[in-house]
């Protein structure tokens, strides 16, 4: 069983918020103080005096991973957020479920709007937009080849994409059917598949998120319960608590051993480096992986000497800053980016927000990238 | 003393102004400063977060004027009520000044504002090749202020010592606002009486720490781990007798009772055998040409293990030390509820005193999870249980005051690590005449009693 926060403060040195404030209330430990008794129905303060600090959480569910209890503050801001609902989150739930295919307009349109003339509480907002866009395509300078003596499971594959790179980074998910195909793998169709439905979690959006947890698994079983290859940390976080949360006995068990990294299905890969490839690169570690469970970083490791972790702190991106904080939103990236030795101005990641997130921050001369950007076939 | 049992429209007026964007005063704010990991509460008028010694000298000043009380914090961290408002006042935390002021790579001295965080300011050490060795378990999430404050120990003590060992110096800010610099950055200073050592272990009673100086050594070159089971407690400490019967000094000894054994086996993954029912987990440090020599004679004098691994260097080590790191969460499957002590008891007295322990849970009907520091006879003697259900409330809070009561019979401390705050009765402990002249020296440097009242003595 269960019980509330032991008041150990093992999550104030993990907590991004935390470091930006450096103030015990903007902890998990100091939310879960104040929510613990909002979600139980016996606080003795009304959610009008609390309501401000459930919105300030990435997401990032570093605190539940050192949580003796293993407590997520994050579930349980969702929770108090979805039932003390704020007209935030309707609009959020509409950029993600009805706006996705107009994202690239409106960051096309961003983009003409000039820095000087911006407001500066909408600066971070216009930022993040800006970078909705597809940029120009890189020159990929790692070859992958497929290691002959590996041999590739026959089971078919199909692509989750998510909803960062079916609107906004169409080439990520064609690269990625490219990569499956030139292993041999058995692609099926994607194209039903909607958002995973984490950032509506977050948002505490909780029907809107149901409605795409089912759809999804309704794709999946309709394909035939293949396996499904994901290319971002943070859909792969959220489509693994589907097998705890939305499916149950067989499905369950079968979702969970489908649910692949596409890094894990490209394991053995033969890499050779182009001479476009930068001097030094960074690699950037998505929370959503966990502490230890980082399956991007091994494989890129292997595929190009010299990966040069950054000191893993948060980009900022998750959870609902991005529509209650931008501000503190864009506060974090930049403190991600600063993270990095000087010399590393390339930086590879495997998550779709954090390389939208960090891209939006960086400054001139960085550039950030989903690794799949870096790779050819 | 008659205290302010409230703020006025002066006050609050004094502390906007003295402190700017550094107070609080909404109940959303002051309800996460009125307790700590004791889980006790009090009541707070308004938290502070002073930027520096001046603003620290304004406060004190003020409060020993008004008599407002003030309740020093850091990370609020403290097991033993240390940072509750047993009366009403306002918290003053330090984490607004959480600055590493220098560390000096020749003097092997650090200087340090008391919000810094201890695994940071390790790590930060540990860069330049210098070495802060007081590591508390909670090391991620305390303070070098709070370390201070409770002369905290840790892991290491038993060849490092504990955090006393290691202030050179110290800034106070007294009630009514005098600053006193003691001590300084020599390692070693016979002049005058050693008021430093007072103000480790004085539980916020004395004054406002705002500077520490620190003692540094050089960082080990390399270190390894050792991980033995036995068939039970009693033949993992003789084995540990033997250790340091053969002149080994180990970094850290740990020690896991046959409780904890059971809790790990429930909750995940042991590579060690059926027959293993208790642990000895260690560390030895050193050059990397001398550590295996160091590593074998300790392997030698453990050849009464059932079983055996070694890990050298941080990422093998890690994966030993994870056993050690599981027991806190593991032990919530003996009850979502816990009551945890830390009695320290003279070294050769651990195991009887391990096997009392047990036999006064037995007797109440509960089993006890005893592990903790083997080297420096400090054990953590906790206890889980189920809160909502009264009669095992009442059992398990019944063998917790046992516990204390039994310590004691074996000339040991009722804690050795986590601080009297405002839970122990350390009169059990303390001889009148001593406990009467520890609150008389409080008395000089707080005569109207504003530093966190009935915490510590």
């Amino acid at each position: 069983m269960k019980r509330g926060c032991t008041q150990c403060g093992e999550c104030l040195n993990v907590c991004p918020v935390y470091q930006q404030y450096k103030r015990e209330q903007y902890s998990p430990k100091g939310k879960r103080i104040l929510m613990e008794p909002i979600d139980n129905g016996d606080s003795p303060l009304p959610w009008e005096r609390v309501k401000f600090l459930s919105r300030l959480c990435a997401g990032c569910g570093r605190c539940k991973d050192v949580c003796a209890r293993k407590l997520s503050t994050a579930d349980l801001l969702a929770d108090v957020r979805s039932t003390h609902p704020h007209w935030t989150q309707y609009m959020w739930e509409l950029w993600i479920s009805h706006m996705g295919p107009f994202w690239p307009a409106l960051g096309f349109f961003a983009s003409l709007t000039p820095d000087a003339v911006t407001p500066g509480p909408l600066r971070s907002s216009l930022a993040m937009a800006k970078a909705l866009p597809a940029p120009k395509e890189g020159k990929p300078w790692v070859v992958l080849k497929k290691n002959p003596a590996v041999t590739v499971d026959p089971t078919p594959v199909v692509v989750f994409a998510g909803c960062t790179a079916n609107n906004a980074r169409p080439l990520w998910r064609a690269k990625t059917e490219k990569l499956l195909k030139a292993w041999g793998y058995t692609a099926l169709d994607s194209s039903s598949f909607v958002c995973c439905g984490g950032t509506l979690h977050h948002a505490g959006q909780y029907k809107a998120m149901h409605a795409m947890q089912e759809k999804n698994t309704a794709v999946w079983k309709e394909l035939g319960r293949p396996r499904i290859a994901a290319f971002c940390a943070s859909c792969h976080h959220s489509l693994a608590e589907y097998a705890e949360k939305v499916l149950q006995g067989e499905d369950a068990a079968l979702w969970k051993k489908s649910l692949t990294p596409l890094s894990t299905l490209l394991a053995g890969a033969q890499a050779e480096i182009t001479p476009d490839k930068p001097a030094e690169y960074g690699y950037h570690h998505p929370c959503h992986w966990g502490a230890n469970g980082d399956r991007d970083q091994p494989f890129l490791a292997d595929i190009v000497p010299g990966l040069k972790k950054g000191a893993d702190v948060c980009c900022g991106m998750g959870g609902v800053l991005k529509m209650t904080d931008p501000d503190l939103s864009m506060r974090m990236a930049d403190a991600c980016l600063a993270s990095f030795p000087s010399s590393a101005r390339d930086i590879l990641t495997g998550c779709s927000g954090c390389a939208m997130q960090l891209s939006a921050a960086a400054p001139k001369g960085t550039s950030v990238h989903h690794w799949l950007d870096v790779v050819s076939v | 003393m008659s205290y302010a049992t409230e703020l006025t429209e002066a006050h609050k007026t004094f502390l906007k102004d003295a402190l700017g964007e550094g107070v609080n005063f909404e109940p959303e704010v002051t309800q996460i400063y009125s307790s700590d990991a004791s889980l006790r509460t009090g009541k707070v008028f308004a938290v502070i977060w002073p930027a520096n010694t001046e603003q620290v000298r304004k406060v004190m000043a003020w409060a020993d004027a008004e008599c407002v009380v003030i309740h020093p914090r850091g990370r609020g961290t403290s097991l033993s009520g240390g940072c509750v408002p047993t009366v009403p006042g306002i918290v003053l935390s330090t984490l607004g000044m959480d600055r590493i002021l220098d560390i000096s790579i020749t003097d092997f001295v650090a200087e340090v504002e008391p919000g810094v965080c201890t695994a940071t300011f390790q790590s930060e050490c540990e860069k330049l090749g210098v070495f802060y060795p007081p590591d508390p378990a909670s090391g991620k999430a305390t303070s070098i202020g709070g370390n201070v404050s409770t002369c905290a120990g840790g892991l290491k003590a038993v060849k490092y010592g504990v955090t006393r060992d290691y202030v050179l110096g110290c800034d106070v800010v007294l009630p009514g606002g005098g600053l006193l610099k003691l001590g300084g950055r020599t390692h070693k200073d016979v002049i005058g009486l050693d008021m430093t050592r007072f103000m480790a272990g004085s539980e916020g009673t004395l004054g406002i720490l705002t500077r520490l100086i620190l003692k540094l050594l050089p960082k080990p070159e390399s270190s390894a781990s050792v991980l033995a089971g036995y068939p039970s407690l009693d033949a993992a400490l003789i084995s540990m007798g033997k250790v340091f019967a053969a002149g080994i000094l180990p970094t850290a000894v740990e020690f896991m009772n046959e409780t904890v054994l059971d809790i790990l086996r429930q909750t995940g993954e042991i590579p060690w055998p059926e027959t293993v029912n208790s642990l000895l987990l260690f560390q030895v440090d050193g050059c990397k040409e001398t550590l295996p020599l160091e590593v074998a004679r300790l392997g030698r004098q453990l050849d009464d293990s059932l079983w055996q691994t070694q890990g050298v260097g941080a990422a093998e080590e890690n994966k030993l030390w994870a056993y050690r790191r599981r027991i806190s969460a593991g032990s919530y499957v003996l009850g979502p509820d816990r009551i945890g002590g830390d009695m320290a008891v003279p070294r050769g007295q651990l195991l009887a005193a391990v096997r009392r322990f047990e036999e006064i849970a037995h007797n109440n009907g509960k089993r006890l999870i005893a592990f903790g520091h083997a080297g420096d006879g400090n054990i953590h003697a906790n206890l889980h249980y189920d809160a909502s259900d009264p009669d095992d409330k009442r059992r398990t809070e019944k063998t917790h005051h046992e516990l204390d009561d039994a310590v004691l019979e074996f000339g040991g401390s009722i804690s050795g690590e986590h601080g009297g705050g405002c839970l122990k009765d350390v009169g059990r402990q303390l001889g009148e005449a001593e406990h009467a002249m520890m609150r008389q020296i409080r008395k000089v440097f707080d005569p109207k009693g504003i530093l966190n009242p009935n915490k510590g003595y």
